[in-house]
């Protein structure tokens, strides 16, 4: 009992950490853009990723996106992203 | 079935095969929000009568908006924690902070909403408010969904306990809450902040 | 009062009219047959089941309704056509746009894609040796919002109007500024509903296949069919999200006032690229499930082992990949940057090349082999010869230079019902022919079938050869008449002709159904066709009973019961012990849910907001009804499996 305890505070603190990150990533993204510190495209360009790291960290620290076997969810998104890229794509160049 | 974990509940042949399809369903779901996207980032600058983004967003708002949903989404993933502990009151606890917060987003945005179109920002205004709407209406839908089914959910949990049945059931909607949450980040960045530079 | 009632009915036109008593007729007729023969409970049990097989027998029933009514709509249309000047009934103008715009939704939405689904019901299971779908709820739930937002469709056509903006429904003809009436708020909101049924039954079909296959049947062992059938599940999945938004945008300007695709405030090409993000992938959604069935029959009436299995499969997936990235070919003239062309006419070009593997595959197949020609080889062998000649006219259009003189003229209609009548619609008769006898325990008539496939292939090529030649005389489509010197007269009334014989080849299809229904008395065998059979469903009893397979199957190769066969065993071997065996409980939720959205959708469609709200309420009520039923099933007992089964094999 005691030892899953203590995995489990581990568990925990890595959740809280995940959840610092974001909202971290958050704020600072909302700072750049409030002071509008970096020149337009090199901010763009940092903020995105600062939103591709979230959704990382919520794909795998919350989603359990990597599961056992299969890799079945992965491919879902992966479909769907692409999809969805194509979309995007070309609804900008229009 | 008292002595089952939570883990061998989640590993059932028919809880694996659900949350599998749930996955097929996020798939389907990030093509339906990659459209919207990209219908809003076509029409982002026709603004015709109407605001830019820029003179429309008021960013502290949506920080606030913002901190509301990130946090729902991690006492989501606490709750779903002590779901695998088998704690009933504590998944319980949580859940309700987070459909409490997933609430308490759903107002604010319904206020930001209001201030919109009392400032002549309607539906109508310009094809950049439509999508705009359209992006952010379908968003708020789904939260408002998730909120109604998690409390069905709990409603169950408070009566059956955690079981076969209740468990995969809790740990499908957690994705689902999730999902919303990365879609918010991708609006946040996408619409509000890149709309301000 | 009844004066009231009458005076509207007289006002109405005469094809309302018309159309209102023959649906009156019908409607009586079924209610007086059902009470006669004491039918009612009999119904129920079919529209509560969840039994895959009958689901899917309920998909290909009510889709060959659909496929009734358009077809009838495209003998209205050819009769229209059918002279220069003509002026037939009421078809003229408005109501000619209303004619082909529902004939072309209804065929591709509520024909070609819910007939393939129901194959698909109806066979996937059986061929990887699964007792039922993964989701037998969902799989109701998908049947009844399909049959929802189908009605809703076609009750368009006697309330209020049509979609009129054909079946592409361009921005911003389809919005209201140019259309006004409810028309062309029905084809959003009813396919809306029928979409997203087929979204779930595509999940539903990729987790069963990926879930249940039976032990030994591995990804690389399974038929073509359930192949086919896999990869088009996911292109469904990813292509009608896309048509949902598109969708919702067209629903959000017609009822919600957005401008997003109106012509001076946004841009009407989002429809366009949205539709055909969807509209092209839709195109393999329908073809590729026929392909998987022509690859099982061809193998099957040919005696051979299938040519190429795993250039087939990776053709099948390559074709899929590719489905997603050629969508601009239908969008050549509308005047896109030249790169952009570029890139869209290399790839539709490049898919041509998996095609063409499958093609040569299939030829390969039948070298050498002792063909039998049975109705379901037959219509193989036209889909072959059909689908040749729609593909060549496909590398035409797909060539930019070229589409510009096609574009919009008959050469398209000609085109688009080579390759969609090639291979959906063959390729289903082929398969309900070949598959009949598993889902009734009857076979087919064979005369009759071969009266129906020379009448309907020959019909065919009547009508719509010379639809190449009026296209390339310049004749656009969807117009209502053409005039006396164009030369077009002779080639529009000898295709008329071939509709109607199309339409004949039809009728002895239904006559066939109901003669051997009705006078047949032998019952088939597990495998009917003189032992040819190849694959799992043809180890089982036909009609199976509800859970398929008393003992699973042993799978240890491609074809297991071709090689036991080869062994000079009758039969496979079943693996493993009886056991208990649960089956899902019948339901009703579904059919309610699907009435619910029906009424949310009228309620929409006429924007009476109080109406869409108690719809929506009916189907979250039932929602919630299922989310806290406790979902016990029925079991059967290892005993009464077994004696079951004895009596079966002898
Ligand atoms: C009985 C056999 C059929 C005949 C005689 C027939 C006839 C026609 C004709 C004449 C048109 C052109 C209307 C125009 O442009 O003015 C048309 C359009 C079309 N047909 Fe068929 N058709 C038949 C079966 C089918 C089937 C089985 C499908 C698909 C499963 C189908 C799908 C379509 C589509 C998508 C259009 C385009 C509608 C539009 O322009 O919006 N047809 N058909
Ligand atoms: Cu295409």
């Amino acid at each position: 009992m005691k030892r899953l305890s203590k995995h489990t505070n581990k568990e925990i603190h890595k959740l809280f950490l995940s959840f610092l990150l974001m909202i971290l990533l958050t704020a600072l993204a909302f700072f750049l853009v409030l002071y509008q510190l970096i020149s337009p495209p090199f901010l763009i360009v940092l903020i995105t990723f600062f939103a591709l790291i979230q959704i990382v960290i919520q794909l795998d620290r919350f989603m359990d996106i990597r599961e056992k076997e299969g890799g079945y969810r992965l491919t879902s998104l992966i479909g769907g992203s692409f999809v969805a890229l194509l979309a995007i794509v070309f609804l900008i160049l229009l | 079935m008292e002595t089952m974990s939570t883990q061998m509940h989640l590993n059932h042949k028919q809880a694996q095969m659900n949350i599998l399809a749930f996955w097929f369903l996020i798939g389907a779901e990030v093509v339906v929000f990659g459209c919207l996207f990209g219908i809003y980032l076509a029409v982002k600058s026709l603004t015709g009568q109407g605001p830019t983004p820029n003179e429309l967003f008021k960013l502290n708002e949506i920080m606030l908006s913002t901190v509301v949903l990130l946090t729902s989404s991690f006492t989501c993933a606490i709750a779903v924690y002590f779901l695998n502990l088998s704690k009933k009151l504590l998944t319980l606890l949580f859940f309700l902070i987070t459909i409490l917060l997933g609430l308490a987003f759903i107002g604010l945005e319904i206020r930001e909403f209001t201030l919109y179109v009392e400032e002549g920002a309607k539906i109508s205004t310009s094809a950049f408010l439509g999508a705009f709407y359209l992006l952010l209406g379908t968003h708020g839908f789904h939260v408002l969904f998730g909120v109604i089914w998690i409390s069905l959910l709990l409603v169950q949990l408070w009566l059956k306990g955690i079981n076969q049945e209740t468990a995969p059931k809790l740990f499908i909607a957690s994705l689902y809450w999730h999902f919303i949450d990365v879609i918010w980040v991708i609006i946040f960045t996408i619409v509000y902040l890149i709309g301000k530079v | 009062m009844m004066n009231v009632i009458l005076d509207y009915l007289l006002s109405l036109p005469s094809d309302i009219i018309f159309a209102d008593i023959s649906f009156t007729i019908m409607l009586i007729a079924t209610v007086y047959f059902l009470t006669k023969y004491a039918k009612w409970k009999w119904l129920w049990s079919w529209i509560t089941s969840t039994d895959h097989k009958k689901i899917g027998i309920m998909y290909l029933f009510v889709s060959f309704l659909f496929f009734i009514r358009a077809g009838i709509e495209a003998l209205l249309i050819r009769m229209q056509l059918a002279f220069p000047n003509n002026e037939f009934w009421v078809f003229q103008g408005e109501r000619f746009n209303q004619l082909t715009s529902t004939h072309g939704t209804v065929m591709i939405f509520l024909v070609a894609t819910p007939l393939l689904i129901g194959l698909m019901n109806v066979i996937v299971p059986l061929q990887i040796g699964a007792r039922d779908v993964a989701f037998p709820f969902m799989n109701s739930l998908s049947l009844w919002l399909f049959i929802s937002g189908g009605i809703l469709i076609n009750a368009s056509f006697v309330a209020g109007g049509s979609p009129n903006a054909g079946w592409t429904t361009y921005a911003p003809l389809a919005s209201k500024e140019f259309t006004p009436g409810p028309g062309n708020s029905y084809y959003p909101i009813g396919l809306q509903v029928a979409g997203l049924g087929t979204i779930m039954g595509g999940i539903n079909f990729i987790v069963t296949i990926i879930k249940m296959r039976a032990p030994g049947m591995r990804f690389m062992r399974m038929p073509l069919s359930t192949w086919s059938m896999f990869i088009t599940s996911i292109l469904i999945v990813y292509a009608f999200s896309a048509l949902a938004v598109a969708l919702l945008l067209l629903t959000f300007e017609r009822l919600f006032g957005t401008v997003i695709l109106s012509a001076s405030e946004g841009n009407p090409l989002i429809w366009q690229h949205l539709f055909w993000i969807f509209g092209h992938p839709e195109v393999y959604i329908i073809a590729l499930p026929a392909f998987g069935i022509f690859s099982d029959v061809i193998s099957v009436f040919s005696k051979r082992k299938l040519f190429g299995y795993p250039s087939m499969v990776f053709a099948i997936i390559l074709i899929g990949f590719l489905g997603f990235m050629v969508w601009v070919h239908h969008m050549f003239t509308v005047g896109l940057n030249t790169n952009i062309t570029i890139f869209f006419a290399l790839t539709t070009m490049l898919i041509a090349v998996p095609t063409g593997i499958k093609i040569f595959n299939w030829l390969f197949t039948m070298r050498g082999g002792r063909i039998r020609f049975d109705t379901p080889m037959l219509y193989a062998l036209g889909f072959i010869f059909t689908f040749v000649i729609g593909g060549v006219t496909g590398v035409m259009l797909g060539t930019v230079p070229a589409d510009y003189q096609y574009h919009d003229s008959y050469f398209v209609v000609a085109h688009l019902h080579y390759v969609i009548i090639g291979a959906t619609i063959f390729g289903v008769f082929s398969g309900v022919y070949y598959w009949w006898p598993k889902m009734f325990g009857k076979k087919l008539n064979e005369t009759l079938g071969k009266w129906n496939f020379w009448t309907f292939g020959i019909g065919f090529h009547i009508t719509f050869f010379p639809m190449h030649v009026m296209g390339l005389m310049g004749m656009p489509r969807r117009v209502f008449t053409y005039p006396e010197g164009d030369g077009l007269g002779f080639l529009n009334f000898i295709s008329t002709c071939g509709a109607f014989m199309m339409g004949i080849g039809v009728l002895f299809f239904m006559i066939n159904i109901y003669i051997t229904t009705r006078y047949t008395k032998k019952r088939v065998l597990n495998d009917p066709w003189f032992s040819r059979g190849r694959t799992l469903e043809w180890t089982i009893p036909s009609p199976p009973p509800a859970y398929n397979f008393a003992r699973l199957p042993e799978v240890k190769s491609r074809e297991p019961l071709w090689d036991a066969y080869e062994r000079g065993n009758k039969n496979i071997n079943f693996i493993g012990e009886y056991e208990d065996i649960h089956l899902p409980n019948s339901t009703s939720l579904p059919f309610f849910m699907g009435i619910g959205f029906l009424i949310a959708s009228f309620g929409f469609v006429f924007e009476i907001w109080p109406v869409a709200l108690s719809g929506m309420l009916i189907v979250f009520l039932m929602m919630s009804i299922r989310s806290f039923q406790q979902k016990n099933g029925i079991h059967l007992p290892k005993e009464k499996v077994r004696v079951q089964d004895m009596r079966g094999e002898d």
